[in-house]
């Protein structure tokens, strides 16, 4: 009964997130609207990225590698959820490419920090060095699409990763 | 038509490869570099650190009005003014370039170009591509650089006066902060910057360097992507806009 109970409270928030992202796909959101939509999703993330992360730096100077490749790992993790989570919600019609062109960003950036935390996990020096580059990189480029949107926790921000 | 045309470039130049951010219809980038790019790991070297940056609106209508730019940069112990000779401010006051480094050339720490805007006509504003100096100061005990730009045509003179603070905990090192409403007023409206600053200079005997850093990476390393600055633009009402930028720090054995 208890276990029935779990899976409705679950299901309601997935089937009125469903429902909205395909009432709105017809017409889409006004900006502003998107955005604060969006930046309530990108909070919790945000905030739980810079727990993940504590003490990375510290980790990669004193060459702990493997526990930094841990909370890099966890960060990707947040990160892939809070994507997947923005993807579904429906987006102002005007926007759609820049939209598409900052998702594609995104998932780039993604697989820089997938690829960063394993080059720790391999300890492998030179490799993470260019990762971490890479996603920073990403991370700026992905910024500079949306940034006449004023975003904040969905910015990309490497001071929450360093 | 021509400062139309300069100023263009200068801000195409400033967002090429910057970081930008965005809040409430102002866009803002920040970017920068230090020189030599390649640092030793232990002890600090002698560097100079250049940085732009570039506010402009989303929305058509002019930015809102700059009230307040903070810039963080360098690492703690990175700052060092002594025995260097100090410019007063009042010497700036409505000076040329000829005159200012005629007055204050023992004090130059830096130099780089300013473009500001007076929005009289919206369709077409006014800009003014202005040289700038920097110059080393002193506030209250405390140090400061005096940032004087001129320009011709448009005829522009002013001082923007950054106060230096020493930073002993956190990413940074030195914390510069410029009142730019009280000092500018009004008008002109900053767009763009472009400055370098650092100076080797010699005081008691001993070479010095104004900006030092240095690459404190693990052994193992050799290039790492570490916070290079940090600025923050406040405009009156709002928004507040803050970029940090990292940038490759190369070590050196």
């Amino acid at each position: 009964m208890r276990r029935t109970c779990v899976r409705i409270l679950i299901a309601v928030p997935v089937v009125a997130l469903l429902l909205s992202a395909s009432s709105g796909a017809a017409q889409g959101p006004a900006r502003q609207e998107y955005v604060a939509r969006l930046e309530k999703i990108c909070r919790p993330g945000s905030e739980a990225t810079q727990r993940a992360v504590g003490g990375t730096r510290a980790d990669v100077r004193a060459e702990r590698l493997r526990l930094a490749a841990t909370k890099v790992a966890k960060a990707k993790t947040i990160f892939s959820h809070t994507v997947a989570a923005i993807a579904v919600v429906p987006r102002p019609d005007a926007d759609r490419t820049t939209l598409t062109r900052w998702f594609t960003a995104l998932g780039r950036e993604t697989v820089a920090l997938e690829r960063t935390a394993d080059a720790l996990r391999r300890e492998d020096i030179p490799s993470f060095q260019h990762r971490w580059a890479d996603f920073i990189h990403e991370g700026n480029k992905a910024n500079n699409v949306v940034v006449s949107f004023g975003f904040n926790y969905c910015d990309f921000k490497p001071s929450r990763f360093v | 038509m021509a400062a139309t045309l300069l100023s263009g470039t200068a801000l195409s130049v400033g967002l090429a490869g910057a970081e930008q951010s965005g809040r409430d219809g102002v866009e803002a980038t920040l970017d920068g570099s230090i020189t030599p790019d390649r640092l030793p790991r232990r002890h600090a070297a002698p560097v100079f650190i250049t940085l732009s940056g570039s506010i402009q609106s989303s929305v058509g209508s002019p930015p809102p009005r700059l009230s307040r730019i903070e810039l963080a940069f360098g690492a703690p112990g990175g700052l060092s003014t002594k025995g260097l000779p100090v410019c007063p401010r009042r010497l700036l006051r409505n000076a040329t370039q000829r005159q200012a480094l005629d007055r204050c050339r023992s004090a130059l720490i830096g130099h780089g170009t300013i473009l500001t805007e007076v929005p009289l006509a919206r369709s077409r504003p006014l800009l003014a591509h202005a040289a700038v100096l920097a110059f080393n100061g002193e506030a209250r005990g405390h140090p400061a650089v005096w940032v004087h730009a001129y320009a011709t045509a448009p005829p522009v003179s002013f001082v923007l006066p950054f106060y230096l603070h020493r930073l002993r905990a956190g990413g940074f090192g030195v914390v510069m902060r410029a009142p730019v409403y009280r000092a500018l007023g009004r008008w002109p409206r900053l767009r763009f910057f472009r400055v370098t600053l650092g100076r080797r200079y010699r005081a008691d005997g001993v070479l010095r360097s104004y900006l030092n850093a240095r690459c404190p990476l693990p052994p193992r390393f050799h290039s790492l992507s570490l916070p290079l600055a940090r600025i923050r633009y406040e405009f009156a009402p709002s928004p507040t806009v803050s970029i940090p930028i990292l940038r490759a720090c190369r070590a050196v054995d």
